[in-house]
């Protein structure tokens, strides 16, 4: 039952390895250069100290030829070529036929000219296969008799052996870490994967409330886990208010139902007048538009919930908006014999959905009607915290312990008043609240009830474009016609 | 002359209602309940308005009204729609269709918005005017001022809007849904009948004083402003 390839990848397919193979071969070709640098120099500085010790010893030599002749020449050739020393030096002195008159070398080898310059030549020891390299300067001094002065270059192989060992040394190293360093991480990477694929896997078979450990390291994956753990508790609660909604429309919408149908049943018996029947229609139809209303207004709710319309937010004034409201209900408050009291000539720029908050705020001002003994105030305020639209009543209030519960679907507090509305309207503000990133917050009044909608301001940004008393909704302008009629 | 309307619904029930609905009302009614026939009946027939479903076999509401458009045909389009969301209703109107009806519907708010719309589509050939006037009772468009057998009725802002609306609507049912749409661009439904109060308090100042009443109520649908009881 459990999807095992979510954890278990293959190898190559593995993100750490290859990242690790990917860092190892750079790795690996980054040391090859450096030491291939280092032996580069290190050659070059070796066989610099040779060539300088073999001119300076070839101009000894010419001078001691100069001052001396040819025969204290050869015996001071055939004396330091009989000490054997660790530099291996190579000395030959031979005459304008090329016959070797002293030196430890047998021929005058012709890669060697006698210009006194540096050359490299490959020369064997007596009954040795391997050839070795030598370094040498030639030179010719009177009556074509010529002196070579060398030194073997095994320097330059003591390095070479040195640095070669030095590398793979540096490799192993490399390698060991590359290996061990990548089996850590991808332990610990899957360990953490494999975290987060286990708590998927238990809020797939059901367990809602299931969430990804934050460790507080603050790490990519402390990130992942935060934003997982957001969009968990999100479904969670979007999938309990779905399972309210549903528990609520069965009863809410079956009752209605049941009652149309038993109408419609007494309708329908042999002994109704006419006149009962036309009254049973009546009432039918009644009973089918509270349905529908009630219907419409979960759906409002579910939409503006479920956040599909942010694409249709613009900026616009919450004051007009609050203006416009009031100036919808005044009248019907007018009748219950409800003052309303706004002040919101201040601009109130905010980001959002013109009907829906026109929707909400209307909401705040006909539960405000319902519930007022003598007047409502209507605010519309843009302060630190926000942007704000305040509708206070003076009734009853709600007290402090089910001003939670006010705001969930259903809900009505006031069981008197069950027979108004669906107990859906608060749940409605506190939706279009949360699509626009604010809140509802419910206070006392002293006495009724104070309903704030805050929302984000754009007066910080927009404090410039958008002056005192311009309005930027796109409802219908109230403010065009005032003068006309006061005159 | 018998106003022509076809209905493009492939729900039977709903296209039924409709029919018989506009047939009382007297006006000569095609129905067809699939999107291409729809779109080559409204191109092929002169109609005075389409009643149009937006899910369609065939192809879809929208796409039909699209191709209408822009075949050049300009007559009134009612959209009928079980999707209700704004911004379904805000694409639909951008795609031409001259009012959006949200299922369910009852038919007193679909007959009268077509019949604004038929009016709508006559009175745009008329020359744009600056004063409405039903019977004894004359609105100036600009002067925003309104008179009633030459006495001058002193209105709210909102009170002239709400009777600018009634009187280019004169003679027609006008519903409650369409005063909030209209006169408030509020698209959603008050919980409580605030319309009905707004239209009692421009009875005070418009009937109050006077012999005969102009605005009538009509019984589930809405409101009538008219010469004739």
């Amino acid at each position: 039952m459990v999807p095992a390839h979510v954890v278990r990848v293959q190898w190559w397919r593995s993100v750490t390895v290859r990242l690790v193979l990917a860092s190892t071969v750079a790795s690996t070709l980054m040391i090859g250069v450096v030491f291939g640098f280092l032996y580069w120099r290190a050659i070059g500085v070796v066989e610099q100290q040779a060539s300088d010790t073999v001119a300076s010893e070839l101009r000894g030599l010419v001078e001691h030829f100069g001052s001396v002749g040819l025969l204290e020449l050869m015996r001071t050739v055939q004396e330091r070529s009989a000490v054997p020393t660790e530099a291996e030096p190579v000395y030959l002195v031979v005459d304008g036929l090329g016959n070797r008159l002293a030196g430890n070398l047998l021929a005058w080898p012709p890669t060697v000219p006698p210009d006194g310059r540096w050359r490299k030549v490959e020369l064997y020891r007596r009954g040795e296969d391997h050839p070795i390299l030598i370094g040498a300067r030639g030179y010719e001094l009177a009556g074509g008799v010529r002196l070579l002065v060398g030194r073997a270059l095994d320097g330059r192989v003591k390095i070479q052996d040195a640095i070669g060992e030095s590398l793979l040394w540096a490799l192993a190293a490399l390698w060991t870490m590359a290996v061990g360093g990548g089996i850590l991480l991808s332990r610990t990477i899957l360990r953490r994967v494999g975290e987060v694929a286990a708590i998927n896997r238990e809020v797939m078979v059901g367990e809602l409330g299931r969430r990804v450990p934050v460790r507080g390291s603050g790490d990519e994956f402390d990130r992942l886990a935060a934003s997982m753990n957001d969009m968990l508790a999100r479904i969670e609660e979007l999938m309990v208010g779905m399972r309210t909604v549903t528990d609520s429309v069965g009863h809410d919408i079956r009752s209605p139902l049941t009652r149309l149908r038993n109408r419609l049943e007494r309708a329908r018996l042999p002994g109704a007048t006419e006149a009962e029947r036309e009254a049973a229609l009546d009432d039918a139809v009644a009973d089918v538009d509270l349905t529908l209303d009630l219907l419409g207004r979960l759906l409002d709710i579910a939409r503006a919930e479920s956040g599909l319309q942010r694409g249709e937010m613009s900026e616009l004034d919450l004051a007009a908006v609050a203006r416009d409201v009031v100036d919808l209900y005044e009248p019907i408050a007018e009748d219950r014999g409800l003052r309303i009291e706004v002040s919101a000539d201040q601009a109130v720029p905010v980001s959002g959905h013109a009907e829906l908050l026109a929707q909400a705020v209307s909401n705040l001002v006909d539960n405000a009607t319902k519930y007022a003994r003598s007047q409502i105030r209507v605010e519309a305020v843009v302060g630190a915290t926000g942007a704000r639209v305040a509708v206070a009543d003076d009734g009853p209030g709600i007290p402090p312990e089910d001003r939670e519960r006010a705001t969930e679907r259903f809900v009505r507090l006031d069981p008197s008043r069950s027979g108004k509305g669906a107990g859906l309207g608060l749940s409605l503000v506190a939706a279009v609240a949360r699509l626009h990133g604010g809140e509802l917050v419910l206070s006392d009044a002293g006495p009724g009830l104070k309903i704030e909608l805050v929302l984000p301001s754009l007066a910080a940004v927009d404090d410039e474009t958008i002056g005192p008393g311009q309005s930027i909704s796109p409802a219908a302008p109230t403010s065009e016609y005032q003068d006309v009629v006061a005159g | 002359m018998t106003r022509k309307i076809l209905i493009v619904e492939d729900d039977d029930e709903t296209a039924g209602y409709v029919e018989r609905g506009f047939v009382e009302q007297g006006y000569g009614v095609d129905r067809c309940a699939d999107g291409r026939e729809g779109l080559f009946l409204a191109t092929d027939r002169a109609y005075d308005a389409i009643v149009l479903d937006r899910m369609l076999p065939g192809l879809d509401g929208l796409s039909v009204l699209k191709a209408l458009r822009a075949a050049g045909v300009r007559t009134p389009v009612v959209i009928l729609s079980a999707m209700g969301a704004l911004d379904e209703r805000v694409r639909g109107l951008r795609e031409g269709s001259d009012d959006y009806i949200v299922k369910p519907f009852a038919f007193a708010e679909l007959h009268a918005r077509v019949d604004a719309q038929i009016r709508r589509g006559t009175a745009a050939d008329e020359a744009p005017t600056s004063r409405l006037a039903v019977a004894d009772l004359e609105l100036d468009l600009l002067s925003r001022k309104v008179t009633r057998s030459g006495r001058p009725i002193p209105l709210q802002p909102r009170e002239f809007l709400m009777l600018e609306f009634l009187m280019r609507n004169a003679g027609r049912v006008v519903t409650r849904t369409m005063l909030l749409e209209g006169v408030w661009n509020y698209h959603f439904d008050p919980q409580t009948n605030v319309i009905d109060v707004h239209i009692s308090r421009l009875r005070q100042k418009v009937d109050k004083d006077f012999d005969t009443a102009l605005i009538h109520t009509v019984r589930g649908s809405g409101y009538m402003l008219s010469a004739e009881v």
